[in-house]
């Protein structure tokens, strides 16, 4: 056999590995760095003495970290991690650059499940939800919505073929789930009110040790499984009649895609809110840096870009140094927008996903 | 090219009626029933005409879709009994579409070509690795494995996608209008590949085609259809049963089964005599054609065409009420001609 293994197109291999451990250097300094910031200035050593179980620091400093900045670092790796790889996927099966969880509804579908079990039985969350029951049916809830708005989108797509209206359809379906949760607010008392408010804006910082635990389970589970579909993804872009002919079986394929994307957005959104731009966004920096379409590549490389830019994004949501936090939402929003324009840009010439 | 053995296989298509939503209550039928048959290392070309269903009836040989009623057959077996997997085994498609993914390399798309045969997580051996650069080397395509797909222009693209069909390694490949968005030099590659393949690589090759007279030179059978009928047949059988002209309705256009091109029937209104050097005849006849006369006239004609050769470069001397001119190219004089017919010769 004359032709060898590394003369084949995939290997740009040193370059890749070069940058997941470039990347993995950046996670770990922001992972360090989001700890660091905050109202109260705490030594990088005690943070670490505190961590790793060192019991000579303050018992204020102890709880402003283990109980306080530790969930939080953890939710935005979890969060950012979930929403990358949900973008991906639904850039995927619907073979569009500006597909993602916030963009097809998908995360006002969970919204509208969240804002059904919490407004509707608000009694139940206002004691701020710390048991697992409450923690569960607002996942619960949450990946339901999402669920349903994406089987809705993909009804809508199987009929219509063009990648326009499904995209319009998506921001149509996410307006509708939008309507009802307006109305369902427009009938919720005060205290309910607040509480839904608040979760609305995003945040990483409000999740129970319990909340935390959940949405780990959650997350894991839907990465697994994306791991068990990279194949397919693979072959999915290239389109149904390719798929099928290739011997993929398209509908076991959707199913197992969309239900991971479901838990995924879906765990995501009910404990940290609507957070916008990271689905879409990340998945395009993932194959811009990497240059690959390979979900190999992409899948591990999303996930970590993603822990990296809603670390960035928390950080930069503490205003560091002003005492004052602003919702993480807004922060995403305004480094994602820029990302997707560059993405609509490139477009017209590249085409597609 | 080493010859490897090359096994025999056959598709048959057996009163196979074709349409959409088949089984459904707004069930559409296209075509049928139809039988046909295809042989190993066959090129076959499907003609027809725009709507008629050829591109349903690949679908449908491919396996994409439903049909309606009757059967597709590989080597006696009904491919829609197969699993999907061991279908794709044996039947490979390559479509009209463009394939656009942002950031795809040649090679990956080629890479894909190996799904069926991979494992959950498509992790390539080095036997697929062998298999794709022997695809990538069939198509003459090797030095585009590390370019991205948008870097390529629509010709080397559709020969990606037929290097893809290959890495797939069926010995029957279906190409939908594989020469569609592709201008005239690639699209004489193209086809020359896909005859290639046929014979070297033993792959039975079936597509869809507008060109007909490209079909005819190069395919071992043509499927022709119609609105009503498929005729089957070797090029030259269906150019003694004169089907081709079945192709269109309309009584001004002939199909000339010597040259296998299809031409306008003029009614010429004027007459030349046209005498002089024989090389350039027939290429001014056909220019008088188009303007509207024939070469068929007599002595008494008003308007003589003489033919010299001057130089190795033809001009032609024309007389009419004994004034003589003299043009050098086929385009002056028939803007002479037109401008006499107008003043009305007579």
């Amino acid at each position: 056999m004359s032709i060898s293994g590394s003369s084949l197109p995939h290997n740009d291999r040193k370059r890749t590995i070069i940058l997941f451990l470039v990347l993995t250097m950046i996670f770990l300094m922001f992972v360090i760095s989001d700890l660091m910031i905050g109202p109260v200035n705490i030594p990088l050593n005690k943070i670490f003495g505190i961590i790793f179980g060192n019991t000579s620091s303050n018992d204020s400093w102890k709880t402003i970290i283990s109980d306080f900045r530790v969930p939080k670092t953890l939710t935005a790796i979890l969060a950012g991690t979930a929403l990358s790889i949900s973008g991906l996927q639904m850039q995927t099966v619907f073979r569009n650059p500006l597909a993602g969880p916030d963009v097809l509804g998908i995360s006002a579908g969970a919204s509208l499940g969240v804002a059904l079990v919490m407004l509707g039985f608000g009694d139940f969350f206002i004691t701020r939800n710390l048991n697992y029951l409450g923690s569960w049916t607002q996942i619960a809830a949450a990946c339901t919505g999402a669920c349903f708005v994406l089987i809705l989108v993909l009804l809508v797509s199987v009929r219509i073929r063009d990648i326009l209206t499904i995209l319009i359809m998506g921001i149509l379906f996410g307006s509708a789930a939008s309507a009802i949760v307006n109305i369902l607010q427009y009938f919720s008392n005060q205290s309910v009110l607040k509480v839904f408010m608040v979760w609305s804006m995003g945040s990483l910082a409000s999740l129970s040790a319990i909340q935390l635990r959940v949405m780990a389970v959650c997350v894991g589970v839907g990465i697994a499984l994306t791991f068990f579909t990279v194949k397919m993804m693979d072959v999915l872009m290239l389109g149904e009649n390719y798929s099928k002919s290739m011997g993929i079986n398209i509908n076991f394929a959707r199913v197992i895609i969309f239900l991971s994307t479901s838990i995924l957005s879906g765990s995501v959104t009910a404990f940290c809110g609507p957070i916008g731009f990271i689905g879409i966004a990340v998945p395009h920096l993932a194959r811009f840096m990497f240059r690959t379409s390979r979900n190999k590549i992409l899948i591990p490389a999303s996930m970590l870009l993603g822990s990296v830019v809603l670390l960035l994004a928390d950080m930069v949501s503490q205003l560091p140094g002003s005492g004052t936090i602003l919702p993480v939402n807004t922060v995403t929003a305004l480094l994602g927008i820029p990302v997707v324009v560059w993405v609509v840009v490139q477009n017209r010439k590249v085409a597609n996903v | 090219m080493q010859h490897q053995e090359i096994k025999y296989h056959s598709v048959r298509l057996q009163n196979l009626e074709i349409g959409y939503d088949a089984g459904r209550k707004n069930e559409h039928k296209v075509f049928g029933p139809l039988s046909l048959e295809s042989n190993t290392a066959e090129m076959v070309c499907l003609i027809g005409r725009n709507g008629v269903g050829k591109s349903t009836l690949l679908r449908t040989i491919a396996g994409l879709q439903a049909q309606i009623a009757g059967k597709v057959c590989f080597d006696n077996m009904d491919i829609n009994k197969l699993p999907a997997s061991d279908r794709a085994k044996r039947i490979s498609y390559v479509s009209t579409e463009p394939v656009h993914v942002s950031q795809m390399k040649a090679g990956e798309l080629i890479a894909l070509g190996r799904t069926p045969h991979t494992g959950w997580f498509g992790r390539l051996s080095d036997t697929h690795l062998y298999k794709i650069h022997k695809a990538a080397e069939l198509t003459g395509i090797h030095s585009l494995l590390q370019k991205h797909l948008h870097e390529l222009s629509d010709g080397e693209r559709q020969k990606v996608m037929i290097a893809r069909a290959l890495a797939q390694d069926t010995p029957v490949i279906v190409l939908d209008e594989p020469t569609a968005f592709l201008d005239l030099p690639s699209r004489y590659e193209i086809v020359q590949l896909l005859s290639d393949l046929t014979m070297k690589a033993g792959k039975t090759i079936l597509f869809s085609t507008h060109d007909l007279s490209m079909a005819i030179d190069v395919a071992d059978k043509i499927w022709l259809m119609t609105d009503k009928e498929i005729y089957e047949g070797a090029p030259e059988d269906l150019l003694i049963n004169g089907v081709f002209r079945k192709l269109f309705d309309s009584s001004s256009i002939e199909f000339d089964s010597k040259t296998s091109v299809f031409r306008f029937i003029r009614k010429p209104d004027n007459t030349v005599l046209l005498t002089g050097e024989k090389k350039f005849r027939m290429i001014t006849v056909k220019a008088l054609e188009r303007v509207g006369f024939t070469a068929e006239g007599n002595e008494n004609c008003k308007i003589n065409i003489h033919i010299k050769e001057e130089n190795s470069r033809p001009c032609w001397e024309l007389e009419i009420n004994k004034i003589r001119r003299t043009f050098h190219t086929v385009y002056d004089m028939t803007v002479f001609l037109k401008k006499l017919k107008d003043h009305d010769i007579n």
